[in-house]
């Protein structure tokens, strides 16, 4: 894996960890949905700080280049917090259905 | 029939200015005539025609939900409705005049006799019963649904989409709690099979819509019966709490 693409990696899981924390010191993400992305960004760092690893993967699954499992890798992340995110959609949408059906009950009961 | 059971007619309404009068009229005058005490209560789905015009100015008890929450989520909010009040049997009926007021006797007999915990209006158990037998393709799905069904649970259901149903005290209580948000007819039907109550099918008359369309267009029957057979194949059997 070429230098620069490292640097790059490196910079970039640096942004993303300075990012959700302050985000978290804000108030602004709650820790239980902050812990995923830490983790996706301390992969992503050590991808760019022990490149050996990722030579030592790419020929035991079969990439080509080693590039090719760093952008497999962000993939997955990417497809794994979609799936999160789904979950916690639906999570909502029940909640949202309950409050819906509760405020028209107790309108109809002070309307009476 | 014992007068002392309260029972409540469910009604979910999504944009039904047309039929929901003639169909609230049509159970008051049933029980003017047959010395019924069968209650009304409307589910108004976030209607965005008259509807909600018509029960206000018609005195139809009603609960206007707040937005749209699908045919799930209304009926639901009925069940609670049924719970809060202390009803022993809940009714769902469709706003549209599809369903037949005087089969409801029909359906909640086996309740009150302790029969059934759940009773299904059915067009296919007397094939001369219904005038209205839905079309070819339509029966077709069905019938693959109800083989789903068969195959889960055990036991045959023939008209596994019908909206005409009632529940005793027992699946209302389980209904506020856990109820499909999409398709829920089939689905909840292997819910309350799946918890060990006893269901029945009850032949009854079904009419053709009166004005409107129904909410399963053809070009969503697809979507639909993935949806169904999927979900029902993957629900997990509930607690044994019936005998």
């Amino acid at each position: 894996m070429q230098s620069n693409l490292r640097i790059l990696l490196v910079v970039l899981s640096i942004v993303l960890i300075i990012t959700t924390l302050s985000l978290i010191a804000k108030n602004k993400l709650p820790i239980k949905y902050s812990l995923f992305w830490l983790v996706a960004s301390i992969v992503v760092l050590l991808v760019g700080l022990v490149p050996n690893v990722i030579t030592f993967f790419t020929s035991l699954i079969g990439f080509e280049t080693s590039v090719n499992l760093v952008t497999g890798i962000i993939l997955g992340l990417l497809l794994l917090i979609t799936l999160l995110l789904t979950i916690i959609i639906s999570e909502q949408k029940r909640k949202i259905i309950l409050l819906v059906q509760e405020v028209s009950i107790l309108k109809e009961k002070i309307n009476k | 029939m014992k007068n002392k059971e309260k029972i409540l007619i469910i009604i979910p309404a999504y944009n039904e200015e047309k039929n929901i009068l003639s169909t609230y009229q049509e159970i008051i005058n049933y029980n003017k005539k047959m010395k019924t005490k069968y209650d009304v209560i409307v589910i108004n789905d976030g209607s965005y025609d008259k509807t909600e015009n018509i029960l206000k100015d018609n005195k139809i008890p009603h609960i206007s939900l707040v937005t749209n929450l699908g045919i799930g989520g209304a009926v639901q909010t009925g069940y609670k409705y049924a719970l809060e009040n202390n009803y022993d049997v809940a009714i769902q009926f469709d706003g549209d005049g599809q369903h037949d007021v005087n089969c409801i006797k029909d359906l909640v007999k086996p309740i009150l006799d302790k029969k059934a915990n759940m009773t299904i209006g059915s067009r296919f158990i007397k094939k001369d019963s219904s005038e209205f037998q839905s079309s070819q393709l339509r029966r077709i799905g069905i019938k693959m649904i109800s083989l789903v069904i068969k195959l889960k649970t055990k036991k045959k259901i023939y008209d596994t989409t019908s909206g005409f149903r009632a529940i005793d005290k027992n699946l209302i209580k389980l209904f506020t709690e856990i109820y499909p948000i999409e398709y829920p007819e089939p689905i909840s039907t292997v819910y309350v099979l799946n918890h060990n109550y006893k269901v029945d099918e009850i032949g009854v008359n079904m009419k053709e819509r009166k004005e409107g369309k129904s909410s399963i267009h053809t070009w969503k029957n697809f979507y639909y019966m993935i949806n169904v057979i999927l979900t029902i194949l993957l629900l997990k059997r509930g607690k044994k709490n019936a005998k």
